[in-house]
């Protein structure tokens, strides 16, 4: 009877000083450990890669960003099935806008290109256009305007 | 005063050039940006100042990191945690020498800043010395697949104090 109380006494004690270790790891120990953390992790670093060529592009990936960052918290948290779920919201959003990726950097550039070339001609078109906008206006404000000679008699 | 006049005819073409060239300035054409990353030390509140001066053995020192992105993409930053001296500070070319302690990892968005605080402890092989703890910021290459120390890095000079039982 005794023995049986000495073994389950060091059963628990070992029990005890397992689970203290592993509570006790970093987060870096448990990274290598746990399958499922290194599936989504590794999932999460693809999006990341497909997320930044976007950005390369020139499309506007905030939204993907912010997704990202609750998927990389869950992650961290051990919360896998969150992370997973945000993971496949990013991957179809990737999707669809790796698709039209193309057209919105082309667009993206002719949208620029069409910016700068417009706010560099306001000087120009100001140069041209404001003394003949000045002169027509001061010919119609004054157009009514008669001449009177000063000091005629009638 | 005659708007046609010549030298005020100057004048306000002059200021509609500048304000022009100001306004191209401030689109985000690509070019006229600085291209940077950076990482800061902050105490307990993410504010700067107030720093310990000393740290004690096995209790935690608890800090704040603030990092930014300005390169133009979202960047996976990771923060590296290291204890270092005098002689095993890193440098613009080289990380420390010394072993790598704790790893944060973040995503940094373009143009933001995030903060992070932090709990490090300081092991008991280094009470009664003067350290420096050194956080380390190293960015993921989605290029290479590597993670890559960027030359950027914070430290806090420490006297570290056994506590007495």
């Amino acid at each position: 009877m005794k023995l049986i109380k000495k073994n389950t006494v060091a059963l628990l004690l070992v029990v005890t000083a397992t689970l203290l270790l592993l509570s006790t790891s970093t987060p870096l120990w448990s990274k290598g450990s746990d399958s499922k953390y290194e599936t989504l992790y590794n999932r999460f670093l693809e999006d990341y890669i497909r997320v930044y060529e976007l950005s390369k592009k020139g499309v506007n990936v905030s939204s993907l960003v912010s997704m990202l960052k609750k998927a990389h918290e869950y992650i961290e948290k051990g919360d896998y099935s969150r992370a997973d779920s945000i993971l496949d919201n990013v991957e179809k959003e990737i999707d669809r806008l790796e698709s039209i990726a193309d057209n919105l950097m082309y667009s993206n550039i002719v949208t620029r290109i069409v910016y700068a070339v417009l706010i560099l001609s306001i000087p120009v078109l100001f140069y041209i256009l404001f003394p003949r906008l000045y002169l027509f206006l001061w010919y119609k404000t004054r157009a009514k305007w008669v001449v009177k000679k000063h000091g005629s008699t009638g | 005063m005659d708007l046609l006049d010549r030298e005020v005819f100057t004048v306000i073409t002059a200021l509609v050039l500048i304000g022009s060239l100001i306004a191209l300035f401030e689109m985000d054409l690509g070019w006229a940006r600085e291209h940077y990353i950076s990482i800061s030390l902050l105490n307990e509140r993410c504010l700067i100042g107030g720093y310990p001066v000393n740290a004690y053995v096995d209790t935690p020192v608890k800090l704040c990191i603030e990092v930014h992105n300005e390169l133009g993409y979202p960047v996976y930053a990771r923060i590296v945690y290291k204890i270092a001296d005098n002689t095993t500070l890193p440098s613009r070319e080289k990380p420390s020498p010394e072993k790598e302690r704790t790893v944060y990892e973040l995503l940094v968005d373009n143009g933001e800043t995030r903060y992070l605080r932090v709990n490090i402890s300081i092991p008991m092989e280094y009470a009664g010395r003067r350290i420096a703890i050194v956080f380390e910021l190293w960015i993921y290459d989605p290029e290479t697949n590597e993670w890559v120390y960027t030359g950027r890095w914070t430290h806090l000079f420490v006297y570290v104090i056994e506590v007495p039982l």
